[in-house]
């Protein structure tokens, strides 16, 4: 009964959402092809947890919680299935001439761990709310705006070692 | 106001958490304050940069199973803690068991009343001792002996 009552939410959130998830998949995979699978594969594990009465805060950030185990198993199978650390290719916007600005600001953030760098994508690619990005990454909200604080912080003192005038 | 508590009030408005009143209340100190306008703007030129590293570098973001790993050892560390603490509570716990038992032992044998230790003993001047009566090992009586003397 729960189910069907959630069912028109979940159609709703497949139409918002399937393409923000295709590209979330996407930008940690690196193919296209893959990506759709693994938003298949996360909208049946969302209706199978909605049907045993779970009932998120934010629908959305759920959904990309679920997707971001969904990210990590695949890429978990990717491994086994190759036997080998995955290289992925280098920057593939690397035509785009990044600016100082730019280029200061990724010198910061490839040395970040990776818990704060899916904030920062969360952040910037999916527009979450602090509220969304915890419950997407399941960890505390006063985590979530730690971290990304401390991330711009970093930025910020390296603009302006950079450029000290 | 304290500078750390500032940029993260700026960094918080920036990106559209901060309740409207106090948008307003930060908007009008820094109004008021332009000495401190220019460390906002530096924080929004930081937050520009990142959002269009988010943008143009996706290879920065990619799955590489780091955090959960962290998160997987953080977890296995804090079950294999949990186990080692239930162990030693165990053994603490065995430990002071025995010396209890022991030491209640002890005392039992050294409390009896000197009238009974008296008759304990094998001496010429005692009145009585203690025989098991046949057939109730636990029960005790008070046998009254003769006196020699």
């Amino acid at each position: 009964m729960e189910a069907i009552e959630q069912r028109p939410d979940l159609e709703r959130l497949f139409k918002e959402s399937a393409e923000d998830l295709a590209r979330y998949f996407s930008r940690r995979h690196d193919s296209g092809e893959k990506a759709q699978d693994l938003v298949q594969e996360t909208f049946l594990k969302m209706a199978r947890r909605l049907e045993t009465g779970n009932a998120p805060v934010h629908l959305r950030a759920y959904l990309f919680g679920i997707a971001r185990h969904v990210s990590h198993a695949a890429w978990k199978r990717t491994i086994y299935e190759r036997k080998v650390r995955i290289d992925y290719p280098d920057d593939l916007t690397a035509a785009a001439e990044p600016d100082e600005r730019v280029r200061a600001a990724t010198e910061v953030i490839e040395g970040l761990p990776e818990l704060q760098r899916e904030i920062l994508d969360l952040r910037f690619s999916q527009g979450f709310s602090y509220a969304e990005m915890a419950e997407a990454l399941e960890i505390p909200i006063g985590t979530v705006r730690s971290r990304l604080h401390n991330a711009i912080a970093l930025v910020r003192d390296h603009l302006r070692e950079n450029n000290p005038e | 106001m304290k500078p750390e508590s500032l940029d993260a009030l700026m960094i918080d408005h920036a990106l559209g958490e901060l309740p409207r009143e106090v948008a307003e209340l930060l908007d009008a100190y820094l109004l008021e304050n332009p000495e401190e306008s220019s460390r906002a703007s530096l924080l929004r030129e930081a937050i520009g940069a990142t959002d269009s590293v988010v943008q143009r570098r996706p290879d920065l973001f990619r799955e590489t199973g780091e955090s959960r790993i962290e998160k997987g050892f953080m977890l296995s560390l804090f079950s294999r803690m949990q186990t080692v603490a239930v162990a030693a509570f165990i053994c603490l716990a065995g430990v002071a068991g025995f010396f209890l038992k022991s030491e209640m032992a002890k005392q039992q044998g050294e409390i009896q009343s000197p009238a009974l230790l008296a008759t304990t003993r094998e001496s010429p001047w005692a009145r009585y001792h203690i025989e098991d009566s046949v057939g109730e090992p636990e029960r005790i009586f008070p046998v009254r002996v003769e006196s020699q003397h």
